[in-house]
């Protein structure tokens, strides 16, 4: 209900987002080391049990991390749900999913695969807890903007994304479900990068951009139907696998049509913004938004040439867009939290946001990642420049740790210096 | 419907003095700023009085409900509050660096702010005062 949601007493405590944020550098610092350790021949091939590996343990350690923290912050402000004992779920559900995470990376990268059985049950289990909960809490709220439903039907396709990722693991164990394994693969995949990630990026999207930068919102017809929309088209287009292959592109370039129209309407609110200043995170933001459209132009370009470079760049494309937003994302909400919280406890001479994180450091962080995004591409040509690109990569967890951290510490160093 | 729309149209002129005043410190002209953010101070100041002395307290009386959204209301209004003096005092010293990261931050506090309201407060307010919303409108307008 409204009234319990809007209380002070119920948002969050600072350390719940937090701990899931602080995680993300620590996890990018891996994937970094576990690019440098692979041979550069297993890069080609996606399916080669290290880059399995890498994929997890990026999508999970550090987007993973980033949209679960995402959903405890919002639940309570932007959707007006509260949830008992958030500090308490949120120990564990970070705790489980931590390890879940890093057996799952070893189970593929060592190839010791019967550290699999204890990661699925880890990670299936936190990930569903999740799901049930917080749909639970968002059912049960009267007036549905946009981005609760938003977040109900990314719930819905991380859902999804679980069911099949056990139908992988049970075809990976011999179990015939009556799809190519290849093709559940997919269909996991794009559950969990379009149904999952995607569209809690725009439900963020649609209150977060007219928020921070001050711009027209979203038309009404985009909110309200695009999550929808996606998640539709990928729960229809499932058993085409079976049926038809001709039938799942056409779904494919719909989904295409898709997320290239939210990447363009979203690129243009940036440019309505009436705030003059283009910081850091705007930049992150159209970075990431001008990713995403070439990735989707290089899927289009697919059917009529076949290369395997358009796959793979297309591929590389659309995690530089999630990374590049998620840490677009956490450099307005992270020093904004931290002064909230402060300002709350009555702090005097309280941190500006720009004193929490100097503009300065996140400036650095944004020309290493486009320094990253040309090392990518080079890598593709020239697989040695992997090395490098790991160690870019590397450079980038350092920044974004120290920018995290250190903001971590303004907040625990003045928290209790406050007169409330 | 009639205290959301009007309501948020005032929030969506406050935030365009706003932005002149942001655009005027961008250029370094300091005068401008100055005009423009105090039209911006006045204006929101105004805005906040009429929902802690009109708005609410209606809200209030017809739900009984004193310790909840209205007070959150309140209470952000407070911490907008102690920011406009820290970015008037930026606008005196002509700091540009300082009055941007003051800045950021009461824009976010304001944009989640007021979201809250139209998504959620004036939605409740639309529904529950539905009797009195012209007579209400009618009294902010001329307060
Ligand atoms: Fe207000
Ligand atoms: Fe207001």
């Amino acid at each position: 209900m409204f009234s319990q949601g809007l209380s002070l007493d119920q948002a969050p405590p600072f350390s719940v987002i937090l701990r899931f944020f602080l995680t993300i550098p620590l996890f990018m610092f891996l994937v970094s080391l576990a690019i440098f350790g692979m041979d550069l021949h297993g890069l080609a091939y996606w399916d080669s049990p290290k880059m399995v590996a890498i994929v997890h343990l990026l999508l999970l350690g550090v987007v993973g991390m980033a949209m679960v923290g995402a959903l405890f912050q919002m639940l309570p402000v932007l959707a007006g749900a509260s949830m008992k004992e958030p500090l308490f779920h949120a120990r564990w559900i970070h705790l489980v999913m931590f390890i879940g995470t890093l057996l799952l990376t070893m189970a593929f990268y060592f190839e010791k695969f019967e550290l699999l059985h204890p990661a699925m049950a880890l990670l299936l289990g936190s990930l569903s807890f999740i799901v049930v909960l917080m749909l639970f809490k968002l059912l049960s709220i009267d007036n549905k903007t946009p981005s609760v439903i938003g977040m109900i039907i990314s719930l819905n396709g991380l859902g999804f994304g679980l069911l099949f990722a056990v139908l992988v693991t049970l075809t990976f164990m011999g179990v015939d479900v009556g799809f190519l394994p290849s093709d559940l693969r997919t269909i996991h995949m794009h559950f969990m990068l379009f149904g999952w990630i995607t569209v809690l990026i725009m439900a963020v999207a649609f209150q977060v951009i007219e928020m921070f930068y001050v711009t027209p919102s979203y038309p009404y017809i985009i909110r309200k139907w695009f999550p929808l929309i996606l998640l539709t088209l990928l729960v229809v287009q499932f058993p085409f696998y079976i049926i038809s292959e001709s039938m799942v592109h056409i779904f494919d370039m719909l989904i295409g049509m898709v997320l290239f129209t939210f990447a363009v309407v979203t690129l243009r609110r940036l440019s309505q913004r009436k705030r003059p200043v283009a910081d850091t995170t705007v930049w992150l933001w159209r970075t990431g938004l001008f990713a995403l459209m070439v990735a989707v132009v290089l899927v289009a370009v697919m059917t009529v040439v076949d290369h395997p470079l358009l796959l793979d760049s297309a591929a590389l494309l659309f995690g530089y867009f999630i990374i590049s937003i998620v840490f677009a994302m956490s450099y307005k909400i992270v020093p904004f939290l931290v002064w909230f919280h402060l300002n709350a406890k009555g702090v005097l001479e309280c941190p500006m946001m720009g004193d929490i994180i100097p503009s300065q450091y996140t400036q650095w962080h944004l020309w290493l990642h486009w320094l990253l995004l040309v090392s990518l591409f080079g890598a593709l040509l020239f697989p040695l420049l992997w090395k490098v690109t790991a160690l870019i990569f590397l450079m980038e967890s350092l920044l974004y740790g120290r920018n995290l951290f250190g903001a971590t510490k303004i907040y625990y160093t003045l928290k209790d210096k406050g007169m409330l | 419907m009639e205290i959301s729309n009007f309501m948020r149209d005032e929030h969506r002129r406050c935030d365009d003095a706003f932005a002149k005043a942001e655009q005027a410190v961008n250029r370094g002209d300091f005068t401008e700023a100055l005009k423009y953010f105090e039209e911006f101070m006045i204006d929101t100041l105004k805005h906040f009085d009429k929902e802690e002395e009109i708005l609410f307290p209606a809200f209030e009386e017809v739900t009984g409900n004193t310790e909840g959204p209205t007070r959150v209301m309140r209470y952000e209004h407070n911490q907008a509050r102690g920011l406009f003096e820290e970015l008037k005092k930026a606008i005196d010293q002509s700091d540009k660096a300082r009055f941007f990261s003051v800045a950021d931050t009461l824009m976010i506090l304001l944009q989640q702010h007021n979201m809250k309201e139209e998504q959620m407060l004036y939605a409740m307010c639309d529904r529950v005062l539905a009797p009195q919303a012209h007579q209400l409108v009618e009294r902010m307008r001329t307060h």
